[in-house]
């Protein structure tokens, strides 16, 4: 907690003002003008001795509910003042900072006697994802003519995230169309897992869980019972391949391609799809488990890093290539891209078979792009806003193409 | 409590602020009439303030409002009767114009108190809207709290240089109390517009801050109180000699400004008369002279000399031939000491005295009660010779005694000229002049218009009506204009002989002015143009003639009348014709003489409400400049590229294409190539828009290359813009606020 005394603008304006007055009244020799002076003068002394001689006696507590919103969505801050002491407390200016200061909610907090509390709340602006931080708050105690203050800064600082905007879309090929609950607590499908399989990822070990699915090895290096999460042979795994080249978005595109990774995100877990999102530059953003076990927690975590994800990495489409590469032996694969020229454009789509569909998405279309069709790829163009949209349609045009090619 | 509440609370004691500045008057008054008119024209503008502001008015709809209903408010206190069943109409204009001059004279040249005389109280109405509706617009408009004291505050300093030294700690202290609590409760009205209350009991924290106020008030109160009279120097007079001369202990020349002492000659005359102001004991029957007014600029004559201690330039023991008085000053609240021309020695210690003219200064405010002894040197008989002998040349020290202003008017000057023409020597030009007032076609009357200035000789002139004050001015500035050295004595008749004491007991209706004129060998000549009688400001005949004892001397000025019966023969055959040659000389001048006076004075109200204007919109300007400046040059890449984007909105709203505020950037941009902005502009807006939403909201600081970008495109849309408009236009641009 730091504090400070000092005079206000006001304040020292009128300590001015006061020497002016005290030597115009010299000058034109009327008392009048000298009381004035001193009066003013006093004022100003007098403020700042009884600023100074104020203490600290609230408290301040913060809530943010939740602390994880998508754009859009609603977010609150509670602050609650309270003053615990026994001595009354005067009014104050409380002032909680958001975003380092580019924002501010400003509130009054009336005089508190001992035990009371005061209580304000305000909204979050959710209108862009990100991780911000929300305070410190700043306490502000001024005299009754606004001439001088003291200031202590209180509170530990918080964060909110704003995850990106997450659209309703039909389910890609290859994912079940079925909902799963969204509940943490939706029943479990175990496959039977089968000693030296595979394992996808490792977790702590929950009542319930089989013994024989212990990993003893990770188990004996940490100190905690960790189970293995197994990935079922017969079950498709997706990959979202988010563009971050820096050349191949713009500003609007580039957000427009992070809304669209979080969204499919969203479909897949929904879908009890494992997934895994990856960037161009070779950074992976989150892996949710078999059947998405754990979807949830780690769709959160996805979700949070979605809401950082900047451009960055190369701009070379080879090394872009080659996660797609290793990605596409996978499964289903969901490029979402920025600007692609017509031979990247026919590279990525080479990379699709009827066994592993492939979905490219383009934020930007690049001047003399089309999209071709070819087996197993399903291109959709998501510039302009339309992402959306333009997926439904997609899906439907390639369910219905799908269906003739079974009559 | 609300917002608009604490609003409401802080122009309730923004409005009894003005309304303390007001009647902080009360010492330039003599009496409280002034109150009630001023407490409503100090709350005009606030109230109309503030239903300007629930009605969200436009800046100049309020101004024009005001001042009609002021207009209207003063029209109906001042001059009522001009006012057709209370419309005003044409008449009302040059009536309150008419009053507004007369109390502009009082205030150049009254010392308070003065009586509340409806062009006083019109001058102090005006001035007391202007500081209403100032500070008003300071206070809620522009948020200025200290800024919204100011203009009381100068109100109440305009009052306390001016006003009289009664209850001036009262009136600062009460002042000082409302500007306090106004200091307060705008404070607490703009925490609450820019901030919100937490729950809680707010009733407890505007008792918090009333108990801290009025303690912390209340010290520096008492310390202002206490501390001010005890500073070092605070007693003293001013170091700034705005209306009188120098500290007394002073020595060497000192500079002597002073308002003239011939203004309040009627007040004096009228209220009161009968007071005694001062006895002298004296051998004969002699104007008691306090001061003699040596420069006449148009208006008002008045005194501009080097005043010096009186053991300087007077003797203390009783020269050869000299007269003696013997003054014993009872009510006389002035600096000015009575005594009769020409002073050589006298027992004062440390008074001052202006030696061109004889003047004695008293270092006090006031010398009430103060008795002292003064010898003067009065004029001897003339003889014939002497007479003769005025031809001579005026000296070159003298000449700022010829000095008339450039405005006066010429039908004056000529009808001087034609009053002296038969005359042979100055004594005789100047006995001519004395006759012209004395032929009877002049009535003495107290009741007539105030004031010496050209445009009162004029009217004077033409009226035929007036009192000292005029029949003395007018003689000295007819007598400038035929070449005398003349000035305006300002003094007392003899009074009245009191055989008990041996006295003459001198009163208010004893107050007088008369000319002297400069002649050489002789020197400063008293002349007494005035009609001897009975009424306040007239003497009796007895004294005040240029002596004549000697009998050569007396047939000349006998035939003097003889001289100027010709020309008074002339004037009485036809006065109608001389009215007509009047207005013939200066039809401007005689015709509208009275009005002319009036309409400068309305323009000079016209002339400095624009002058208020064009300083408004400078200001406005001015601020609209920084502004840009400063978006400029932010070090803070995100601020600057916001401010190149407020910039192109600005000019887009100045070249009449005010932004939607519930639009995006981007569709703000698209949304201007619709409403037909030029093309360019619309496509630098594009990119600016890009710009601006991404410096708002990505976490990515804007490069210097996109601040560069940015203010690229703010200057095509202004170059876009200000293509194909003409100058006007563009000034009309800039000034736009």
């Amino acid at each position: 907690m730091t504090s400070g005394v000092a005079l206000t603008r006001r304040g020292w304006t009128l300590s001015g003002a006061a020497t002016g007055l005290l030597l115009a009244g010299r000058l034109l020799g009327a008392l009048e003008l000298t009381i004035l002076g001193v009066i003013t003068l006093s004022l100003a002394v007098l403020t700042w001795l009884w600023v100074r001689s104020r203490k600290r006696v609230v408290r301040v507590g913060r809530t943010i509910r939740p602390t994880r919103v998508h754009v859009g969505g609603d977010a609150r801050v509670d602050l609650e003042v309270d003053d615990p002491g026994s001595a009354e407390s005067p009014q104050l200016l409380l002032t909680d900072l958001f975003d380092g200061g580019r924002r501010a909610a400003r509130f009054l907090v009336p005089a508190l006697k001992s035990s009371q509390r005061a209580r304000a709340a305000y909204r979050v602006p959710t209108n862009q994802r990100g991780r911000y931080a929300l305070g410190p708050i700043t306490l502000t105690v001024t005299d009754p003519f606004g001439l001088a203050r003291r200031s202590w800064t209180v509170g530990s600082a918080d964060e909110v995230t704003i995850c990106p905007r997450v659209h309703d879309l039909r389910p890609p090929p290859g994912a079940p169309g079925r909902l799963r609950s969204a509940s943490p607590f939706a029943v479990r499908f175990h496959a039977p897992a089968v000693d030296g399989e595979e394992f996808l990822t490792l977790r702590e070990y929950e009542v319930g869980d089989d013994l024989r699915r212990i990993h003893w090895r990770s188990t004996a290096r940490t100190g905690e019972l960790v189970v293995r999460e197994d990935e079922a042979q017969w079950q498709p795994r997706a990959i979202v391949l988010l563009d971050t080249r820096p050349d191949a978005h713009d500003e609007a595109s580039f957000e427009a391609a992070v809304e669209a990774t979080a969204s499919v995100v969203a479909r897949l877990v929904r879908s009890v799809l494992p997934i895994e999102v990856i960037t161009t530059d070779g950074r992976s953003l989150g892996v949710t488990g078999s059947r998405g076990r754990h979807g949830i927690g780690v769709e959160a975590l996805i979700m949070d890093k979605l809401a950082v994800v900047q451009p960055g990495g190369t701009n070379s489409f080879t090394a872009v290539a080659r996660p797609l590469r290793a990605a596409q032996r996978r499964g289903l694969l969901v490029a979402v891209m920025g600007t692609l020229a017509p031979a990247e454009h026919d590279a990525i789509a080479a990379l699709g078979a009827p066994s592993a569909p492939l979905v490219l998405v383009t934020m930007r279309s690049a001047p003399g792009a089309q999209s071709r069709a070819s087996a197993g790829v399903v291109t959709v163009d998501g510039g302009g806003g339309r992402f959306a949209a333009a997926w439904d349609a997609a899906m439907v045009t390639r369910a219905r193409s799908g269906a003739r090619a079974r009559r | 409590m609300t917002a608009s509440r604490s609003t409401l609370y802080a122009a309730c004691a923004l409005t009894a602020l003005t309304i303390a500045a007001a009647l902080g008057l009360g010492r330039v008054f003599a009496d409280g009439s002034f109150a009630l008119p001023m407490i409503g024209v100090a709350l005009l503008p606030h109230v109309i303030g503030a239903v300007a502001r629930a009605r969200r008015w436009h800046g100049a709809v309020l101004i024009l409002v005001t001042i009609v209903i002021v207009l209207l408010y003063v029209a109906w206190v001042v001059a009522p009767s001009s006012t057709t069943y209370g419309v005003p109409g044409a008449g009302t204009i040059e009536a309150l114009a008419h009053r507004l001059a007369d109390g502009w004279h009082v205030f150049r040249t009254g010392r308070s108190p003065v009586p509340v005389a409806d062009g006083v109280l019109l001058l102090c109405m005006v001035l007391t809207a202007i500081v209403a509706a100032t500070a008003d617009a300071l206070a809620f408009r522009s948020e200025a709290t200290l800024a919204a004291i100011v203009p009381s505050l100068l109100l109440f300093v305009f009052a306390s240089t001016l006003g009289t030294t009664e209850l001036r700690t009262a009136t600062t202290i009460g002042y000082s109390i409302v500007a306090l609590v106004f200091l307060m409760l705008q404070n607490q009205a703009l925490l609450e517009r820019h901030r919100s209350w937490c729950s809680g009991r707010r009733l407890r924290s505007q008792a918090t801050i009333v108990n801290v106020a009025a303690w912390v008030g209340g010290v520096a109160l008492l310390t202002g109180i206490v501390i001010a009279p005890a500073l070092p120097g605070s007693g003293d007079g001013p170091l700034l000699g705005y209306k009188s001369f120098g500290g007394s202990t002073a020595t060497g020349p000192t500079n002597f400004r002073t308002l003239s002492p011939l203004v309040d000659l009627r007040a004096r005359l009228t209220e009161q008369p009968d007071v005694e102001l001062f006895r002298v004991a004296a051998p004969q029957r002699l104007y008691w002279r306090i001061a003699a007014l040596d420069r006449f600029d148009g208006t008002v004559w008045g005194i501009e000399s080097q005043a010096r201690d009186v053991s300087e330039a007077l003797r203390r023991d009783r020269p050869a031939g000299t007269v003696r008085q013997r003054f014993t000053i009872t009510q006389l609240s002035d600096q000015w000491l009575p005594a009769a021309f020409e002073p050589k020695a006298t027992d004062l210690e440390d008074a001052r005295v202006v030696p061109e003219s004889g003047t004695l200064v008293a270092p006090d405010r006031t010398i009430s009660g103060l008795t002292y002894r003064v010898d003067s040197r009065v004029a001897a008989a003339t003889t014939a010779e002497e007479i003769r002998a005025t031809r001579a040349a005026v000296p070159s020290r003298l000449q700022s005694s010829l000095e008339l202003p450039d405005s006066f008017p010429v039908s004056v000057r000529r009808t001087a000229q034609r009053i002296v023409a038969g005359a042979s020597t100055p004594y005789e030009q100047a006995k001519a002049l004395q006759d012209f007032f004395l032929d009877g076609s002049f009535t003495y009357d107290l009741n007539g218009p105030s004031g010496s200035s050209s445009n009162a000789i004029v009217n004077f002139l033409r009226s035929k009506r007036g009192f000292c004050e005029q029949f003395a001015g007018s003689f000295a500035a007819m007598a400038r204009a035929v070449g005398l050295p003349a000035r305006v004595a300002v003094g007392f008749a003899p009074g009245v002989y009191d055989t008990n004491s041996g006295a003459f007991s001198v009163r208010a209706r004893d107050a007088h002015a008369w000319p002297e004129v400069w002649l050489a060998g002789l020197g400063w000549t008293q002349f007494e143009p005035t009609p001897a009688g009975s009424e306040p400001g007239q003497a009796d005949g007895t004294v005040g003639q240029p002596a004549t004892t000697n009998p050569a001397a007396a047939t000349t000025v006998t035939s003097a009348p003889t001289s100027s019966t010709t020309v008074a023969g002339s004037r009485s055959s036809s006065s109608l014709r001389r009215e007509s040659e009047v207005q013939a000389g200066s039809p401007v001048g005689a015709s509208t003489g009275s009005s002319e006076q009036h309409w400068a004075i309305l323009g000079g109200v016209a002339a400095l409400a624009l002058l208020f204007a064009a300083g408004w919109i400078v200001m406005r300007a001015a601020r609209k400049i920084r502004r840009r400046t400063r978006r400029r040059h932010t070090t803070i890449p995100a601020h600057s590229v916001a401010g190149a984007w407020q910039d192109a909105l600005e000019r887009l709203t100045d070249a009449g294409l005010p932004p939607s505020r519930t639009l995006t950037p981007h569709e703000q941009a698209s949304g201007y190539a619709r409403r037909g902005a030029p093309a360019e502009a619309t496509a630098s807006l594009q990119d600016l828009a890009d710009l601006y939403a991404r410096a708002g909201w990505s976490r990515r600081e804007p490069t210097d290359e996109d601040v560069t970008r940015a203010w690229s495109d703010a200057d095509s849309v202004r170059d876009a813009l200000a293509e194909g408009t003409n100058g006007a236009e563009r000034v009309r641009r800039a000034l736009k606020l």
